[in-house]
């Protein structure tokens, strides 16, 4: 406490930086463990019903119960582009029927790769603050006590002293600096790490997921 | 166009409270450990005695004489009387000058009853031969008394000569002489830091004392060209303004100072 409060004005701030920075990345770190943790269970368990489901529309009906999967977002989309070609289908003429089942799968597809880049967009939301704390912490941290040494040594020419008692309490004041910068950038390089990897998980699964619904789209077009 | 209902990150806010939280608890658990205040060194306060200076203690000399003297000898019947006859000649000598009888008369006192107490013992043998010897071993001590009187005196003599010459800064009202003060200051930090390579180095240095009454400005002036002794004497100077109390009327003055190392020894 004392190191701290007997810091100058600049280290104070750069403190409060490093401070602010660790307690959002922390938040985040939190939010998006949550998240993510939240995401993987729920895709598991749609998959399971998705499969053994033999309708479309019954999976439609219980779909919220998986809400926070990102695959649902994926067939609520791709169900819904697939209901207006269908109505489309049954308006049109049955001469046209190739092109228009064909157009249909297309649209199906844009469709659900609109919705998967979104719900990649979402999974990656405050990961960039996560990196931009990894990255900077230390050079914030290093910047405090760079500026802590410079005040130091300048009152240790004032005192015309160079004995250890005058030096040590600057620098370790400055020091201080430099370790918070590390304590908020450690765990935020390693979060963000971690949740790369889980999110790239989830992308491959819902790429897989587009392909097995378009797979069963046109299959059943196809067979009309 | 799309059915999606899109998901709003509700958790964020709540993420937020909890991380301060943990933040706080930290902060508050590594300050209660005390990690974030070092402990620093207890300096025990050093209080110096000028002995210069410093007013001499109430003789005692008779009440010590007979203390000390029969304790390791028993005294035989002769030796009981010597002490009385060894002790008008010193008082003679000493009466006349007026000058502190105190210093005399402890180096004196205990001497003369130890030494008789030694070298009566073969003088047992008759009466009248025994008083002779007495008489001479009065005499010889009354004129060693003198002798180491009259030293003593020459010494103070002396002193008072260099003082009123100017040659030793005269020591402040009250407090005794500032250089001498400072001097044995940095000798006693110098018994902890001393270390030299040459045979006799010496280092001489001035110092100015700071408004803070503090040790400052130090340079040295000269030096033998042992970089050990200059440095010993450099971390003795940090050493001693630890605990450096500042004579009065000694701030802003500048004084210079000769370091060897037989200063130390002595």
């Amino acid at each position: 406490m004392a190191i701290i409060l007997g810091a100058g004005i600049i280290v104070k701030l750069v403190l409060l930086l490093l401070l602010s920075f660790s307690v959002i990345s922390w938040a985040i770190i939190l939010f998006k463990f949550f998240q993510v943790q939240r995401a993987k269970s729920e895709s598991e368990r749609f998959m399971d019903f998705f499969w053994k489901s033999k309708h479309f529309d019954a999976i439609a009906s219980q779909v919220d119960r998986f809400a926070h999967s990102p695959l649902t977002v994926l067939f609520n989309e791709g169900f819904s582009e697939l209901k207006k070609v269908v109505e489309n289908d049954a308006k049109s003429t049955s001469s046209s029927a190739l092109s228009t089942d064909l157009g249909g799968v297309e649209n199906v597809s844009r469709a659900l790769r609109r919705a998967t880049n979104s719900e990649i967009t979402r999974l990656e939301k405050y990961l960039t603050f996560l990196a931009t704390t990894g990255s900077t912490s230390p050079f914030i941290g290093l910047f405090g006590t760079v500026w802590g040494i410079m005040t130091a040594f300048e009152g240790i020419g004032k005192s015309g002293s160079a004995s250890l008692a005058v030096v040590a309490p600057g620098i370790a004041e400055a020091l201080i600096a430099t370790a918070i910068g590390l304590v908020a950038a450690i765990p935020a390089v390693m979060a963000f790490n971690h949740f790369q990897h889980k999110i790239r998980v989830l992308i491959n699964e819902m790429d897989s997921f587009s392909s097995e619904f378009l797979n069963i789209v046109q299959r059943n077009i196809a067979g009309k | 166009m799309t059915s999606r209902t899109p998901q709003i990150d509700t958790g964020v806010g709540a993420s937020f409270i909890v991380s301060a939280v943990i933040h706080l608890a930290v902060f508050l658990l590594l300050a209660w450990w005390g990690v974030l205040t070092p402990p620093r060194p207890v300096v025990p306060e050093t209080y110096y005695v000028d002995m210069v200076t410093a007013p001499a203690p109430e003789p005692q000399p008779a009440a010590a004489a007979e203390s000390v003297a029969p304790k390791p000898h028993p005294a035989p019947p002769v030796r009981v009387k010597t002490p009385v006859q060894v002790h008008s000649p010193v008082k003679a000598a000493v009466k006349p000058t007026g000058k502190p009888a105190v210093k005399s008369a402890v180096g004196v006192s205990a001497r003369p009853v130890a030494k008789a107490a030694v070298r009566a013992e073969p003088v047992q043998e008759t009466p009248g031969a025994a008083e002779d010897f007495n008489e001479r071993l009065a005499r010889l001590q009354g004129k060693a008394e003198a002798q180491q009187y009259e030293e003593r005196l020459k010494k103070l003599n002396g002193r008072k000569k260099a003082v009123g010459t100017g040659k030793v800064p005269a020591p402040a009202a009250g407090s005794g002489d500032p250089g001498r003060y400072i001097k044995t200051r940095l000798d006693e930090a110098l018994k902890v830091t001393i270390s030299y390579k040459s045979k006799k180095p010496f280092v001489k240095v001035s110092l100015v004392i700071s408004g803070e009454g503090k040790l400052s400005q130090m340079k040295i002036i000269e030096t033998s060209g042992d970089a050990t002794f200059g440095l010993a004497v450099m971390r003795a100077v940090d050493l001693a303004n630890e605990t450096f109390v500042a004579p009065p009327g000694s701030i802003g003055n500048r004084f210079e100072v000769i370091f060897h190392p037989e200063d130390i020894k002595k």
